[in-house]
């Protein structure tokens, strides 16, 4: 018993632990949410094409010797723009355009990445995340954004709603769905940049997708589906950290926290779908018999 | 005659270098209902989507109760297809009715409690009170049909504009479309629908529009859906069985 509690309050005694876990229940919370949306209007791959796109405007504001964060969300804000506007061309498909934006973004990253040395230890930082080596300042940012992007997204929460039912609809009401659709597209890039410096741009687009579709397993009502994503979202964050700290300070094995993560999140996914298979069989036979 | 409700003038609709809708005109009044007939690919349906400003309107013009209709498209209540709708989409019965309302409830509000009591109203009006907290997918096609006509009623909109709204419904859904498509009209609103069905054609209209991209025949449904017309807008689908009469073979 004492053990377990040492377990939990343990791994939270160094100060850059309690920040990283403050982080990652924020993003928890906010990815949460956020991915329940991108799971109804099917958004998950331009999400992470997005996680890509920053590359260039954090390379650019590398060399420049800029915030990392502006250049992020100036290159992601470009990225939603442009797939906003060119997915309503009748002729573009979405998939291909989402592939070729990433892929155009991402190139440029390179070509100036490719030009300079200097940047590869950022570059792993910007892969993989530092949720470890936050900021103070770090965690403010991602409150802030956690805080503006909820409450956006909590004023609009009807008109999203008719949008993703119902769009056709949602245009016949006269509702400007260009507008409600740039609004959550840069809304999603607004949370990617905010959760990269935590997860790196690799692991982002899990915590926006796998906890919202665990939570579908088992719920059809929107508002119990995004309650149910961020808890286990937070649930697979404090595990993720928990985990990966135990690892390397008791069993000397470094695991890196965000990737741990993910691979809690990915695990309660499996089990949660397992288990909603078997109680689905259970129920079944039992309306047989009787 | 007082101002008729929709006034579709010489309307022309044309994308993807073809022409879909070629110069049609129909004028619907209040308590009115118009069956829009036609073979696939006539332009019921973008004819519907132009008076909603879904579409581009090459010339001509569409107007409710005297203003461009995409300026009154509140008062405009469009019924898709049911089965053009996301059955696993997590939302309840309710929850779809109540999109009806958004328009006047309007941006950043919540329902208030005279929304919560028309949603309820229109459900008990098709005779799905009963379901209001199920999940929309659940129900079966006809009944999720007669959710959205439930939406909207909600709306309390002077124009429905509806798209095949009788396709593979069952015997009660027709039934409680063909007695709420009444009560709407005697309240004073217009109906538009496109269908391929003759005989609910004649019992839920009372003028018919014979389409194929240009009008072929206009009028009270009696006179309008007689052979000449149907045999005109369909070609050798239509049968003629009688003097005057036809019908149109199954696709």
């Amino acid at each position: 018993m004492l053990a377990s509690i040492r377990l939990v309050t343990e791994p939270f005694e160094p100060v850059y632990m309690r920040r990283a876990l403050i982080a990652m229940l924020l993003l928890a919370l906010l990815a949460g949410v956020v991915g329940v949306i991108v799971q109804l209007r099917r958004l998950a791959f331009m999400t992470d094409a997005m996680t890509h796109t920053v590359f260039p405007g954090v390379a650019i504001a590398f060399f420049m010797g800029r915030s990392l964060f502006v250049g992020a969300l100036i290159a992601a804000a470009a990225s939603a723009v442009i797939l906003t506007l060119l997915a309503r061309h009748p002729r573009i498909d979405e998939d291909a355009l989402v592939a070729f934006v990433l892929a155009t973004f991402f190139s440029v990253g390179v070509i100036v990445v490719s030009r300079n040395r200097t940047f590869t230890a950022d570059l792993n930082q910007l892969l993989f995340g530092r949720v470890l080596t936050i900021s103070t300042r770090d965690v403010v940012e991602i409150a802030i954004v956690s805080v503006a992007s909820l409450a956006a997204l909590f004023a609009l929460r009807k008109e999203l709603w008719l949008r993703a039912f119902d769009p056709v609809g949602a245009a016949a009401l006269g509702y400007p769905t260009v507008a409600i659709d740039m609004i959550l597209n840069l809304l999603i890039a607004l949370v990617v940049v905010a959760a990269v410096r935590a997860v790196g741009t690799a692991l982002v687009v899990a915590l926006l997708t796998t906890p919202a579709a665990t939570a579908r397993l088992v719920s059809s009502r929107i508002a119990t589906m995004m309650v149910l994503s961020c808890v286990i979202g937070a649930i697979g964050g404090w595990l993720g950290l928990v985990i990966s700290y135990d690892a390397s300070i008791h069993h000397d094995v470094r695991l890196a926290a965000g990737a741990t993560t993910v691979v809690v999140l990915t695990a309660a996914f499996a089990i949660v779908a397992l288990a909603y298979a078997l109680a689905r069989r259970r129920e079944t036979r039992q309306a047989v018999v009787s | 005659m007082a101002e008729p409700l929709l006034h579709v003038d010489h309307l022309t609709v044309a994308y993807d270098r073809q022409v879909v809708v070629h110069d049609m005109s129909m004028q619907v009044g209040a308590g009115e209902s118009v069956a829009l007939i036609g073979p696939n690919g006539a332009g019921k349906s973008t004819f519907i989507k132009a008076v909603l400003g879904l579409v581009p309107i090459h010339s001509g013009t569409v107007e409710v109760l005297g203003h461009p209709s995409v300026e009154m498209r509140r008062h405009i209540a469009y019924v898709p297809q049911h089965d053009h709708l996301d059955p696993h989409f997590p939302i309840t019965v309710q929850q779809v009715v109540m999109m009806g309302r958004y328009r006047s409830i309007g941006w950043f509000r919540r329902p208030k409690r005279n929304d919560r009591e028309a949603a309820a109203d229109a459900l008990r009006q098709v005779g799905l009170a009963d379901r209001a907290h199920d999940t929309f997918g659940t129900l079966s096609g006809g009944q999720r049909q007669r959710v959205l006509i439930a939406r909207a009623i909600a709306q309390d909109a002077k124009l429905l504009l509806l798209d095949e709204p009788f396709n593979g419904v069952d015997s009660t859904t027709q039934d409680v479309l063909l007695e709420v498509l009444s009560s709407l009209r005697s309240s004073g609103a217009a109906v538009v629908m496109a269908t391929h069905d003759l005989s609910v054609a004649h019992l839920a209209c009372d003028h018919a529009c014979v389409l194929n991209r240009h009008v072929v025949a206009f009028g009270p449904i009696d006179s309008t859906l007689g052979s000449d017309a149907l045999v005109a807008a369909y070609g050798h689908q239509a049968v003629v069985l009688a003097e005057g009469t036809a019908m149109i073979h199954a696709h």
